[in-house]
């Protein structure tokens, strides 16, 4: 019986304003975000191709410099560009980039705000920050993963808070149900309409986007058709809580009141109290600390400079022809004069990053906005454990990095013109795409199970006290 | 009594004896009380550490040992953004912007600490008082009033009260104080409590008539909000009232910030990183470099100075042409600075205008924008920092400079050292936010539109009453 509801709800729907400018609103915010995405991920890439041609524009240099050294046969000094120490921390650097990810235009996240581009040198791994304008990082992007989270509850909400309610103060409802149906029927019938509307017009939004954003390879599609997965089960869920909210016999006028309470606790304050909750826990050290502690440990590394330099020749290994007061040593041990101190407090920090997100990972099963969010930045490679890992990934590479430059400088093996073209550049290692899909299929498991617990509620309720609506 | 005095008292006491009223007010009133709090407590903390920060850092600077005064300007200084005390009613973009500038020869450095860049902030819903009354507010006061009037017509009480002589002007204005009063009062004592908690902070009495001037603006944008509301009840159906309001609050709350920053950052775009640092460099080049000059231009600096002192050699001037030589390329780097960073503050002020236009369909940004100005957290104050470490350090950098310049000459130039005479004769970086005067002046486009919105309410809900009067 429900498709005979379903059936002529549908067409009810088309004659409807309000179905139009919701599936309108819907397409034209969808593709707004589409072109926001988009004009992100090109800014992206320009910038990583700017910062990676500084980069091979300073190696240049520096091999032609190596080059005129060698040519002349010119002797070994202190400050030669050939000395590891000086070529390693003065004369070049690795550029280090997070690039876009496939499907990157439908989910900016908080790419804006987090660095993806680090100048790796032997002295550290330098965040490149964007230079945006504080207010519109505050502000944030109105993206497509923006529409998908917060403004379909709002539509699906607004389409359906009156499905039973406006029968009922119609008159209408009493007529229906002197019918051979059930009001679950009719209620299910109603709001399965509603969603086919609403899934349809997501999906074609995000069909057209794709064309409009994308290159259509493999796995791209399949994240267009993991994306597609998560916003039906995602709408789902919040057809159930109207449907729930629906099956109280409230007036209409109380259901919207109450779908507006519920999506702004739900979707808004609880994703805002997670993230706070996050913060509040693992705070970390403030920066304020990690500036001072690392002049403090600098002034504490100048003023025992030569103690230092001893005490780090003394611990190596490899022999040195090169003097405790030579730059390439003094710079050596006062580095891992540095590193030594400092690193509790570097350690902490990075632990209690790693905490708040596990925190902000974990709390987001309470707020189906907020997993949603993580979901859709995930399939856009917008998420906090890809740009973690890649963090970690660059720490790890500039360890190597200076650790080689380290032994040469030891060793004093001046750098040659013709090893710098073979010297590895920093390449991104992608998690498998499987980590994100699983993640976002347990997400939907959980709205699908959700859905049908609410679904099931409301059948119940309106199986009771149906006469309560009439 | 007054007609409209006897509505508001009705409405008044009908509410407070309505338990719907006592537990949205009670929930949004506890957000609002445990924000401020917190905010409080978060502020409170880095005030306290700014403070030391900064304290901390002159003593690194004037307990530095005896060094070259070069060496002591590329050694530098840190100066920390000092927090002000209504960063805990509305952080504004405080998350967002650096809060350490470090201050060194030849280079002008971005701020940096921001705690956004390390995942310590979010962009759902800012949990601060000023985020919830801007945001929350307005959907309590949509629920408690959406059918203030519609319901009543829609049960027949309007007529009646009508037939008692209750003029619609009465009736619109009791409503309006009743309800505002009732929310005033159960708002009040988070109010109270920013008030008393503000008194405990740092630089009180400068900020006190700052929150004055905020609580009177979110308690105007309230009445708006409410005014606004009154209004679609007297003209609708209590259900499309309600629905109206809504669509306004989400549209206006949620979309219009973004779509506005969107399109601010569209059309007045900002370069990247690596642009603005290869554009800063092409222009550096075009100077001279202190530590490697090109042999021409260092020439030419030569002749010059050697005529400025009619000197034949450089071991016969009376000074250290290395100092000079520093402070000349010093010089051409802060103008290549000032004239890049210039152009970004001048697109971040633009952007920030355009957002204020936008405040033309959206009151939220108006107040939003308003309150940020009035806490010392908007983007004004966040350049008025910026430029002021960067004015600091000029002359920092030019002291350093010309004391090696004056104080030695070549023949001494190894074995010259500055000490802590120097390091202390040094003033410390202080910082003084833009004046109350000067930062509202910088938001007057806002000023005018949350006035416009404050007249566009007073008029929807004359003209709803009018109407209220012909229907009758």
């Amino acid at each position: 019986m429900w498709k005979v509801v379903f059936r002529h709800e549908w067409r009810r729907l088309f004659t409807e304003k309000s179905a139009w400018l919701a599936l309108g609103a819907l397409l034209a915010l969808g593709l707004f975000g589409a072109l926001n995405g988009l004009r992100w991920t090109s800014f992206q890439r320009a910038a990583i191709r700017d910062f990676q041609k500084t980069a091979a524009e300073r190696l240049a240099a520096y091999r032609e410099s190596v080059l005129e050294l060698e040519r002349k046969n010119a002797p070994d000094a202190e400050f030669d560009a050939r000395r590891p120490l000086i070529a390693g921390a003065f004369r070049v650097f690795q550029p280090a980039a997070l690039p876009p990810a496939p499907f990157s235009a439908f989910a900016i996240g908080d790419r804006d705000l987090r660095p993806y581009l680090l100048r790796v040198t032997t002295r550290e791994a330098m965040p490149q920050t964007e230079i945006a304008n504080p207010l519109n990082a505050a502000t944030g992007w109105l993206d497509i993963a923006f529409v998908v989270t917060f403004l379909l509850p709002l539509l699906i909400l607004a389409l359906s808070y009156d499905a039973l309610a406006g029968e009922r103060e119609q008159g209408t409802l009493a007529l229906a149900l002197s019918q051979p149906i059930a009001a679950s029927a009719l209620l299910f019938g109603k709001l399965a309409a509603r969603a086919a509307l609403l899934i349809g017009g997501v999906w074609l939004t995000g069909a057209l986007a794709f064309a409009l954003t994308e290159v259509p390879i493999p796995e791209a599609l399949l994240r267009l058709a993991a994306w597609m997965a998560a916003v039906g089960a995602y709408t789902l869920l919040w057809l159930a809580v109207a449907a729930a909210v629906a099956a109280q016999g409230w007036s209409a006028a109380t259901s919207a009141v109450a779908l507006a309470v519920i999506w702004l606790a739900w979707g808004v304050l609880a994703p805002a109290a997670a993230a706070g909750i996050a913060d509040f826990v693992a705070p970390g050290p403030p920066t304020t600390e990690l500036v001072n502690a690392e002049r403090t440990a600098e002034r504490d590394a100048e003023a025992r400079a030569q103690e230092l330099a001893a005490r780090y020749l003394a611990e190596q290994a490899t022999p040195t022809p090169l003097k405790p007061d030579d730059f390439s040593i003094q710079s050596l041990a006062r580095r891992a004069a540095l590193d030594a101190a400092l690193r509790p407090l570097r350690e902490a920090d990075a632990q209690a990053r790693r905490r708040r997100h596990e925190l902000r990972r974990q709390l987001a099963w309470l707020a189906p906005t907020l997993l949603m969010q993580q979901g859709l930045d995930a399939l856009s490679g917008a998420d906090d454990d890809r740009w973690l890992s890649f963090r970690e990934q660059v720490a790890a590479f500039q360890r190597a990095w200076r650790a080689g430059f380290a032994e040469r400088a030891l060793r004093n093996e001046l750098i040659r013109s013709d090893e710098i073209a073979t010297w590895t550049p920093f390449a991104m290692q992608e998690r498998p795409l499987g980590v994100v899909l699983g993640r976002l299929g347990l997400a939907c498991g959980l709205w699908l199970g959700l859905s049908a617990a609410l679904f099931g509620l409301a059948a119940r309720r309106l199986a009771d006290g149906a006469a309560l609506l009439l | 009594m007054p007609m409209w005095l006897a509505v508001a008292r009705h409405e008044f006491q009908g509410l407070l004896r309505d338990h719907r009223f006592w537990w949205s007010c009670g929930a949004v009133g506890l957000l609002l009380l445990a924000a401020t709090v917190a905010g409080w407590q978060q502020a409170r903390v880095a005030h306290r550490e700014r403070a030391a920060a900064n304290a901390l850092a002159r003593e690194h600077w004037v307990t530095q040992p005896p060094k070259n005064p070069h060496s002591a300007a590329h050694y530098g200084v840190y100066a920390f953004k000092p927090q002000t005390a209504l960063a805990f009613v509305d952080a504004g973009v405080d998350d967002y912007a650096g809060v350490v500038a470090y201050l060194e020869a030849h280079r002008r450095n971005d701020l940096t600490g921001a705690a956004a860049q390390d995942g310590r902030a979010q962009r759902w819903l800012p949990l601060t008082a000023a985020g919830l009354l801007q945001r929350v507010l307005p959907l309590l006061i949509i629920v408690l009033a959406f059918d203030a009037v519609a319901g009543e017509r829609e049960s027949g009480t309007l007529r009646l009260a009508a037939s008692l002589g209750a003029r619609p002007g009465a009736l619109i204005a009791g409503k309006l104080l009743g309800i505002g009063g009732a929310l005033g009062l159960a708002l009040l004592p988070a109010g109270l409590a920013g008030g008393a908690l503000l008194w405990t902070l740092d630089g009180a009495p400068w900020e006190a008539g700052r929150f004055a001037l905020m609580a009177a603006g979110y308690t105007l944008y309230g009445l708006m909000f409410l005014a606004l509301t009154l209004a679609a009840s007297a003209r609708w159906s209590s259900r499309v009232a309600l629905l109206s309001m809504l669509g306004f609050w989400a549209v206006s709350g949620f979309v219009v910030p973004r779509v506005a920053s969107d399109l601010a950052a569209r059309w007045v775009p900002t370069p990247s990183r690596p642009a603005f640092e290869s554009a800063v460099a092409r222009d550096l080049r075009e100077g001279i470099d202190g530590h490697d000059p090109p042999a021409e231009r260092l020439k030419a600096f030569e002749a010059r100075l050697l005529a400025q002192y009619n000197a034949k050699r450089l071991e016969d001037l009376p000074i250290n042409p290395y100092g000079l030589l520093m402070q000349e390329s010093e010089e051409h780097s802060n103008r290549v600075y000032e004239h890049h960073y210039g152009r970004i503050w001048s697109a971040f002020e633009r952007q920030a205008r355009l957002r204020e236009i936008a405040a033309v369909a959206s009151p939220g940004l108006a107040i939003g924008n308003l309150s940020m100005a009035l806490a010392g957290t908007d983007v004004v104050h966040h350049i008025a920092f910026a430029e002021a470490a960067e004015q600091y350090r000029h002359p920092f950098i030019k002291t350093l400079n010309e004391d090696w310049a004056y104080r030695s000459t070549l023949a001494t130039d190894e074995a010259y050292t500055a000490d802590a005479g120097l390091w202390t004769a040094m003033p410390p970086f202080t910082y003084r936010p833009p004046a109350l005067g000067e930062a509202l002046r910088r938001q007057w486009l806002s000023l005018a539109l949350f006035g416009v919105w404050c007249g566009i309410a007073c008029a929807a809900l004359s003209w709803a009453t009018r109407r209220l009067v012909r229907l009758e």
